[in-house]
């Protein structure tokens, strides 16, 4: 086979595929943590069915996980795949979406029988079909091999045939040209608690190492072996994992002990479940009976004097509503994290969206100001989220924090910095919130709850001019955070176009804007971490540039909060199918409006 | 020692004359210095109806929150502040209708809290709509023919959920309240006290059966641990349980009877108990069950290991050494 020179900016996007049951997720980030002993950055995105297992061998059933090994720092998991491993017709399907004409497509041959073929809707075997001619395809008999290397092994046929993606994952760590001892370390470390389970997965990788080695598969554009080994504090973080460090992070950073409360819910569970292997006295991690529940456990932690956290996505967010202004009146600080998924109603649980915007920033009844913040990227989750604490506890409020599905399922190579809180705005002004007195304080009992407070004695009181008075104070919190939001332009100050974005079209974002800077093209950047308040300043950024584009998985949320607020035209990009953009479209949108 | 003046506010009580909850708040005003904690120590938490102004009404700390959502808001409280007394006091709307789901689940979790539900079988701040606990027929704003559904019981929902301690009482018989109160406030884990309050001015008739201690005397039970469960002006009625039947029998000289003594550890039998209702049977008031069981989240959980340890290796294992 033709090989590619070797670039400085050496890279591959590698796609797994399989059915949901086939070990898809866990060869992905088997080769994520395997990489680390390189100086490779990786990126990565998970993407699963709904159903927890759906007929085998069906589209819908499908799982994916999709790589990209980079020597540069890259801001997505790729768009257009290198390598494709379908461990079976549904897989090649759905994993031939992404390919581009020379692909290396790996297959489990044994998989490609008529019955496999017709369920995926295949009449003839695309293989040996003329429209697959152009393709590269490297045909291993990953069933046949993994019985046959078990065969002594004390297993059962289901269980033999389990540790196919083992043997996938040897034949990739060859091809990478990847040290095959930190695999094997890692599974070692990953099936410890079944000695038989553990050696037939060893078996099964040294089986596929084995075989791509005598099969000669060494591709020289693949080869990854000469980036140098790594400094040891680079991570492999999801948002969620992230999120949960920054959970812990602030049980240290603000000396408090912390209550997250929750109710199991996609995307946004693997809070919870990580974070309840660590409950501690000052780590509580509560499974509430609903949704409301989690969110009144967390006010009532607050109110208590501790840090709160209740972590949902979209139909659970919209049931908290009514206690956030609860929370509002009340002022006390805890954070809402939204991990955003399409809806409406159950939608699409395991896909993403930003929709939620509109809902974060106006969704409660009343006049009811929440600050809101979003992450940009998986490793962003930590920073946002420990800013998030930040705001709520300065200024005595709930905070909304928006992530989504894209972010909890992506991962990226990361160092995180302990030492900052990284916060960008949050100097030490005054302003108008209450102290945050807590039951057990001698002589200073009191009385709160939802009922309009007076504004000096705070008794209950219904005065029309108080009202307006608390309202303004409310408000004037926001305020107050407003105007210390810094913004950073990447490109140029001023020119033809601004594309202003938020959460997790972040990295499509940046990266388009990067591939457009090395076409010489000319347009700018600016990326929205607060996304209410926004402060005023904006205008004289956004009046320096002839267009304002913004792309959004919605139908144009931050675009109508824009245009409300500084009364300007924007070009919404938008896309709502549960995935996130492309590098690729988002490059041809924005050249389309450069004028080509 | 602190006294009931102590715990009052400066508040203005602004229940409707005549109202029930005067009579509740008067016997927790004298409770609580029995207890013998500082004031700041006790929270009160409430959710919305009449008798979720209670906490603006007790000189402690006070949580007035939203409808229903009480006894979650209390719940993360306790998780947060172990060291805290909590007292959740929620109306039949409030704690049986839109937070019955909570309700149930912390009475489940047996946390270490005390409710209180007042029940006065009424909507009574939003004016009169029937409520779950309202007698069926009942005829309200929202029920002109008659309130089609059968009543909620909230004794026997409490002992569903696995109350440890289910209690009922009612609000003009301060005494057996107060004893009530008293004997929950130094129960270990969740105490559920029904209290039966007369809302004169929208359910006026729904306690006349017992609303004074002369018809109390031959309406009610009450009931006592190990002792047999007699009532009637002379003592001569008793409440007996045999062949899994509940009957009343009439106890004269040259009658012997099986009595039957009340258990507060019996859960079966509580939960009969708790099904006897007006005009059948005298309706039973005290406490129905009172048990033992693991606490949620009890402080003793913690107390071999190291917080900051678990949270210091807790980072280093997600973050990882890539």
């Amino acid at each position: 086979m033709k090989s590619f020179k070797r670039s400085t900016d050496q890279q591959v996007v590698i796609s797994l595929v399989g059915d949901s049951g086939d070990g898809i997720q866990l060869i992905g980030a088997s080769l994520a943590k395997s990489a680390g002993a390189y100086n490779i950055d990786v990126n990565t995105i998970a993407s699963y069915p709904a159903e927890i297992r759906a007929p085998a061998g069906t589209l819908p059933g499908i799982s994916g996980f999709q790589l990209q090994f980079s020597v540069t720092k890259k801001f997505t998991a790729g768009d257009k795949v290198d390598i494709l491993v379908a461990m079976n017709p549904a897989a090649l399907k759905r994993g031939m979406i992404n390919t581009h004409k020379n692909t290396l497509i790996i297959v489990n041959s044994d998989s490609f029988d008529e019955r496999a073929l017709s369920k995926a809707g295949y009449i003839d075997n695309p293989i040996k079909s003329e429209e697959f001619k152009f393709y590269k395809f490297l045909e291993i008999p990953i069933t046949t091999l993994i019985i046959s290397a078990l065969k002594n092994d004390n297993l059962s046929y289901s269980q033999s045939s389990k540790c196919k993606n083992m043997l996938a994952f040897g034949v990739l760590m060859y091809m990478l040209s990847l040290n095959r001892d930190t695999a094997k370390k890692w599974i070692e470390e990953k099936f410890k608690k079944k000695q038989d389970i553990q050696q037939a997965n060893l078996k099964a990788f040294d089986t596929g190492f084995n075989f791509a080695e005598i099969s000669e598969l060494s591709y020289e554009e693949y080869d990854f072996s000469r980036a140098c080994k790594t400094s040891n504090n680079v991570s492999q973080l999801t948002g969620n994992e992230a999120i949960s460090v920054a959970c812990l992070d602030a049980v240290q950073k603000f000396e408090r002990s912390l209550l997250v409360a929750g109710y199991p819910i996609t995307p946004a569970s693997s809070v919870l479940q990580l974070l309840s292997k660590f409950n501690c006295s000052q780590l509580k991690v509560f499974q509430a009976e609903d949704e409301i529940a989690a969110m009144s456990a967390a006010i009532g932690a607050a109110y208590g004097g501790s840090l709160s956290v209740t972590i949902t996505s979209g139909p659970g967010f919209d049931l908290k509503a009514e206690a956030i202004g609860l929370a509002v009146v009340a002022e006390l600080p805890t954070v809402v994290i939204n991990v955003q998924r399409s809806g409406p109603s159950t939608g699409m649980p395991t896909k993403t969206a930003q929709t939620d915007l509109l809902a974060a920033v106006y969704g409660r009844h009343g006049e009811c100001p929440v600050p809101v913040v979003a992450a940009a990227s998986p490793a962003d989750c930590y920073y946002a989220l420990l800013e998030a604490f930040k705001i709520s506890v300065k200024y005595m409020t709930p905070v909304i924090f928006l992530s989504d599905a894209y972010l909890a399922n992506a991962s990226e190579s990361c160092s995180l910095d302990f030492s900052s809180h990284k916060s960008s705005y949050l100097s030490d002004l005054d302003n108008s919130t209450r102290p945050w007195i807590l039951p057990g304080t001698e002589n200073a009992e009191y009385q709160t709850g939802g009922l309009e407070k007076d504004m000096v004695s705070g008794q209950i009181s219904y005065e029309p001019h108080n009202h307006q008075q608390r309202t303004n104070v409310r408000n004037k919190k926001l305020e107050d955070l407003s105007k210390h939001q810094i913004f950073k332009i990447h490109g140029p100050k001023q020119g033809k176009i601004l594309v202003l974005t938020w959460g997790s079209v972040y990295g499509s974002a940046y990266s388009a804007v990067e591939c457009l800077f090395k076409e010489n093209k000319s347009l700018s950047h600016l990326h929205l971490r607060h996304l209410h308040p926004i402060s005023s300043q904006l205008k004289t950024i956004l009046d320096k540039f002839e267009k304002i584009i913004i792309p959004e998985l919605n139908d144009g949320q931050l675009s109508k909060i824009i245009q409300a607020k500084f009364l300007i035209p924007t070009i919404p990009c938008n896309k709502i199918t549960g995935q996130n953009f492309s590098v690729s479209e988002l490059v041809e949108f924005f050249k389309k409006h450069l004028g080509e | 020692m602190l006294q009931a003046q102590d715990f009052k506010t400066k508040q203005e009580v602004r229940w409707c004359p005549g109202c029930g909850n005067y009579a509740i708040l008067s016997v927790m005003q004298k409770l609580l210095p029995k207890i013998g904690l500082p004031r700041e120590k006790i929270v009160i938490v409430s959710g919305i109806g009449c008798s979720g102004r209670f906490p603006y009404y007790m000189n402690t700390y006070g949580f007035h929150t939203i409808h229903g959502r009480a006894p979650a808001i209390a719940t993360g409280l306790k998780l947060a502040r172990p060291d805290l007394s909590i007292w959740v006091v929620i109306g039949d709307g409030d704690g049986l209708s839109i937070g019955a789901n909570h309700l149930y689940h912390a009475i489940r979790r047996n946390c270490d809290i005390k409710i209180i539900l007042i029940n006065n079988k009424i909507y009574g701040l939003t004016k009169g709509q029937f409520s779950p606990t309202s007698d069926k027929g009942l005829v309200t704003s929202t029920s002109p023919n008659g309130k089609k559904e059968d009543s909620a019981n909230p004794i026997t929902f409490a002992l569903s959920a696995g109350g440890t301690f289910v209690a009922r009482g009612i609000d003009n018989d301060t005494k057996n309240l107060e004893d009530i109160l008293y004997t929950a406030a130094f129960h270990k884990g969740l105490a559920f006290v029904e209290i039966l309050q007369d809302c004169h001015v929208f359910n006026p008739t729904a306690f006349d059966d017992i609303k004074n201690k002369r018809l109390r005397e031959g309406n009610t039970v009450l009931l006592n641990h190990g002792k047999p469960l007699i009532f009637g002006k002379n003592f001569d009625k008793a409440v007996v349980l045999s062949d899994g039947k509940i009957s009343i029998k009439n106890i004269h000289e040259n009658n012997s009877v099986d009595l039957t003594n009340h258990d507060v550890s019996n859960e079966f039998y509580a939960y009969m108990l708790s099904r006897l209702s007006r005009p059948e049977f005298p309706l039973p008031i005290g406490i129905f069950r009172d048990v033992k069981k693991e606490i949620y989240d009890s402080p003793e959980i913690y107390f071999n290991s190291d917080s900051k340890k678990i949270i210091n290796q807790a980072i280093a294992t997600i973050v990882g050494r890539k």
